[in-house]
Order: structure tokens, then sequence, then C-alpha cells
């Protein structure tokens, strides 16, 4: 017996499941296990939902029997960030004031997932309220700091901590996160698993905690970026419950895509040379020959010149202290775990509405700037972050030593460059560093995401980085890792 | 890939009882009590910066607000 199962990608268990080799119970229940003898090694598990998993796969079990076929997600298990309710279930939204809080309703992306007869196993562990107030801790969440599978005393990144580590630790072949401002793609990049931050307005924000209404994003974090396709189609479609839905679908054609050599990526040398972690670097330079070999055409650019984190800052800043004013007003901001997250929100009350009305304006003019950008290229690549993840002690605002004011500043402010555009980006893990995983993102114009599967789907058929497996001793069924 | 239903049930079945419970939170954090640094003035500080960094793009009056977010 092998680990084996848990490692399978999407495709792989759907072939497994209609050869019935396997069944959707048999997955369910061995999932299941895992998650509940292993998710809390990493703080990653937040509620689990076996009983109702099992209940739904003898279902469709039945469906497959009678070869009831409804796509590559039927009775494949998976996990959700705690920031979707499911009715009837606590969604704590990681925070210690919401710990009993309960909806009656569901998710619109976890009903769609329902419906494909995917089975959601658990909710997952997550940033207090995903970090809107501005944390300063990995340890501010209920559930304690994510911990990378990869070594346990280094960070799973957040806010989707218990999303990236559940899906690197195999606790769950896929999972869904959320992203304001890097909280799909954080994760993804510390647990070396394949992320996705959909197009704005993609996928239905509705049963979602909301920390900013012009921002949030629901996505995937699969093995790999195939599976992110799949999980993608699932989950996108227009919803009169999301006023921000775009009203689009989104189908999954990554055999379409041109060719290789008609696509402009891209990228600044100076992310490569002198931004990346010198520990990074070899790994990071290694994945952009990767792409060159593809026979992509590379082309250096550099991001328009806008104030990037200042504007997410206070827009989110903003957005957050207006959603959560009645938690500031009762005094239960104080229970969060981390002081500098209530102090944010109450901070962030007071900001003029005039500041945050030009932060929104000059999203427009940096919008324009990026339609002309894009006129020129058609992907952007870079780091997913610069270096591995940090300690679970080290705190998160220190900031390191001042670069010369005269370097260019390359990618480096492109997650929150490309939240404000409301960008499609995949994260593509592309190696290790100090022992921890390290990724790419490629970041393109809204409604992209089939350009930036195909361009994964080709790079993960050239690297194996995405099949690679943390070291886990005691899990429920023990085995090989590659 | 080598795998039977028999052994993946057989692995799967001691950890299930226990997967329905709900994990105990992580102990809160203790705060020393003595001079907590004033986390509303630090944050105050950063939304000031933000705005001042944002006050330095130039801004034609006819731009408007990019609410109701359409990418």
């Amino acid at each position: 017996m092998t680990d084996d199962i848990f490692y399978a990608t999407i495709t792989e268990l759907n072939a497994k499941l209609r050869a019935r080799e396997v069944s959707a119970l048999e997955l369910t229940e061995a999932f299941a296990a895992r998650l509940a003898a292993l998710g809390p090694r990493f703080n990653a598990l937040a509620l689990p939902l076996t009983k109702e998993a099992v209940k739904a796969a003898k279902v469709v079990d039945g469906d497959l029997k009678r070869t009831r076929y409804r796509g590559m997600l039927q009775g494949v298990p998976f996990g959700a960030k705690d920031l979707l309710s499911v009715a009837g279930q606590i969604t704590t939204w990681g925070a210690k004031p919401y710990a009993l809080q309960k909806f009656d309703y569901t998710a619109t992306a976890l009903t769609k997932l329902a419906s494909t007869g995917a089975l959601l196993i658990g909710k997952l562990a997550m940033v207090e309220l995903a970090g809107g107030g501005g944390y300063r801790i990995t340890g501010a969440s209920y559930f304690g700091p994510g911990k990378t599978p990869w070594n346990t005393d280094y960070w799973s990144g957040g806010s989707s901590s218990g999303s990236g580590s559940a899906v690197a630790a195999g606790l769950v072949p896929f999972a869904l996160g959320s992203e304001t401002s890097g909280s799909i793609l954080t994760p993804a990049a510390f647990c070396g698993v394949t992320g996705l931050r959909p197009t704005y307005g993609l996928v239905s924000r509705h049963g979602a905690m909301a920390l900013s209404w012009t921002l949030d994003k629901i996505g995937p974090l699969c093995r790999s970026a195939d599976d992110c396709g799949h999980v993608l189609q699932a989950i996108a479609g227009g919803d009169s419950k999301d006023p921000g839905s775009s009203g689009k679908s989104f189908y999954y054609t990554p055999e379409y895509h041109r060719e290789w050599k008609d696509i402009r990526i891209g990228y600044a040398p100076i992310d490569f040379s002198d931004w990346a972690d010198e520990r990074a670097r070899p790994a990071f330079n290694e994945a952009l020959n990767v792409f060159r070999q593809m026979g992509v055409t590379l082309v250096e650019t550099k991001l328009p010149d806008f104030p990037y984190g200042a504007m997410t800052g206070t827009i989110v800043a903003v957005e957050g202290a207006s959603i959560f004013e009645p938690l500031v007003a009762s005094g239960q901001v104080d229970q969060l775990a981390d002081p500098k997250q209530a102090a944010g929100f109450r901070a962030g009350a007071a900001i003029p509405a005039t500041e945050y009305l030009r932060a929104m304006r000059v999203r427009t003019l940096a919008q324009q700037e990026f339609r002309k950008l894009f006129s020129d290229i058609d992907v952007i690549l870079a780091p997913s972050r610069y270096a591995p993840a940090p300690n679970i002690s080290e705190p998160l605002d220190v900031r390191g030593p001042e670069a010369p004011k005269d370097r260019p500043s390359g990618m480096t402010a492109l997650i929150p460059a490309g939240n404000l555009m409301g960008m499609p980006a995949l994260s593509l893990p592309c190696g290790f560093a100090a022992g921890l995983p390290v990724a790419l993102q490629l970041c393109g114009m809204p409604f992209t995401e089939n350009q930036l599967l195909s361009l994964g789907k080709e790079f993960q058929t050239r690297t194996d980085w995405h099949r690679k497996r943390p070291p886990i001793s005691g899990s429920p069924i023990s085995g090989s890792s590659g | 890939m080598k795998l039977t239903r028999r052994t993946i049930l057989t692995s799967a079945l001691p950890a299930l009882a226990v997967a329905q419970s709900v994990p105990a939170p992580a102990p809160a954090l203790v705060s020393s009590g003595a001079s907590a640094p004033d986390y509303i003035a630090i944050s105050a500080a950063q939304y000031k910066r933000n705005a001042e960094a944002i006050a330095k793009v130039p801004l034609p009056i006819e731009t408007e607000p990019a609410f109701h977010f359409k990418p």
C-alpha cells in the first residue's frame, strides 16, 4: 500500500473512479481519515464534514454504477477555506469572535461543486478575517499558525493557509481558497502546490466572507495547472447573488492554445538577478529557461509606475473597516489573536472618504496603463514570492534592508497590481530553496485563464516540481514518497 | 499505482472515529501587559504613508473611481 492515491491528480482519480478501481465512498473515507489525522499537525483543519461527505459519496457511487457521469470532479473529495459558508455548519472565518457562527445557506462555489459530484470533506483553516486588519504574526488565526508540510517550523502562507497545506500534504486532492491580495498565490508558493487566482467576478463570492468588495476572488489550489482548469470550470459562472459577478462562464480548453512562439511573455530580469532571495535564484532561473525552451517569446518589460501596495492597503483598510464595523463596535474585535488586526480595523475607519476615492480613481488610471502594457505582451512572468516561507516565529512586519533607491522595482508589486486590475494569476511550483518550495506566477489580462493554464500545463509536462511530496511521517497510510 | 478497496478502507477506519469532532482551537496569545505597542498608531501611520504615496499620482479631474469594479 502506498500514499500514491493521496497525491493523485483529479484526472487520475476520475479514471480510477470510472474504472471502478475505487469507489467515491472509499476515497472519501480514506481522505477524511487522513485529513482528521494529519490536518491538526499543520493547523490546517477547521471543521471535518465526514458524515455529510460519506452520505453524498453513496449517491455518487449510485450514479457511477448507472454510468451517470457528471464530469471530472464526480466522486473527488475536496476541502474549502473556512471563509465559505455551508448551511447549518460552523463557519468561523478563522476568527474567535465567529467561533459559533452559522449560516442557513451554502456558498455558490460549493453548491456548484456539489452539483458536479465533488465531495466536501472538511473546512480548512485560514488567517483570521483573511488578515484584513493587517496581521503581523503567523499565529493570527483561531487555529494557530499554518505550517507548511515541507517543514512545520515554517509558515504555510496566508490567508488560505489550510487550503495550501492540506493539498500539499495529500489531505485533499484540491481545495478552494480566496484572494484579496496574495492569499492564494502565497500559500500555493509556500506549500509547493498549484494555485489559480481567477479574474475578479468570474467566480461567485456569494456565501464567502467579504473583506473587500472590489478585490475578493475565490479560486482553487490543486496538484497541477490541469486540475485548476477542471475546478475553475466547475465553480465559474454568473450569479445574481453576487453584485460583482461578471456573468461569464469558463470552459477549460487547454488544447486550443496559440503556438508558443506567438505568445509574448513579459518579465523583468532584475527579479531573477537582484530581487529574488539568493537561495531561490537558481530555481527561478532554471524555470525561466524552461519557458525559453518552450519557444515562447520572452520580452523585458516593467509595470506601469503606480503605488500599488499603498492603493491596495487603502482600499482593503476602508472596505474592511466598513464590513467589520459591527465587530469593532461590539468590542469583540479584541478577541482576535493578533492585536494588530483590531488596530487596523479601528484605524481604517478613520481614513477619510476622499483618500479612499483617490485610491479608486488612481486605480482607474492604472487600469488604462495596463491595457496599454498588454497590447505588447500576453502574460507577465515573475516569482510568486521572492523568498521561501518565513519561520513561523518570525514577525511578518519586519522590513528587510532598504533597497537602493535607483534600483528598478521589477515585478515586485505584481501581487497587489494584479489584484487591483482584477487579473488572473497562476502559481506554479518551480523548485526549492533551503528545503522549502518556491514558485513562479503567470499573470494575464482578465478572462485569459485558458492561456495561463495551457502555459502552466506545458511547464508541468516539462518539470516535475508539482509532483514532489513533502516528508510526512505517521501517515494513517504510510508508504513511499516521491 | 497499486490500490485495493480493502487496504484503503482498513487504513481509513481508525481515524474516522475522530473525524467528526471539531479540533480544539489554538491557545490565545497572551499579552505581556507591559508596554504593548500602540498598534492603532502604527496602523494609522501606515495608512498615512499610503495616502501620501497615492497623492503623488497626478489625477485628471475627469477620472472616475473604479467602482463598481469591472476588470
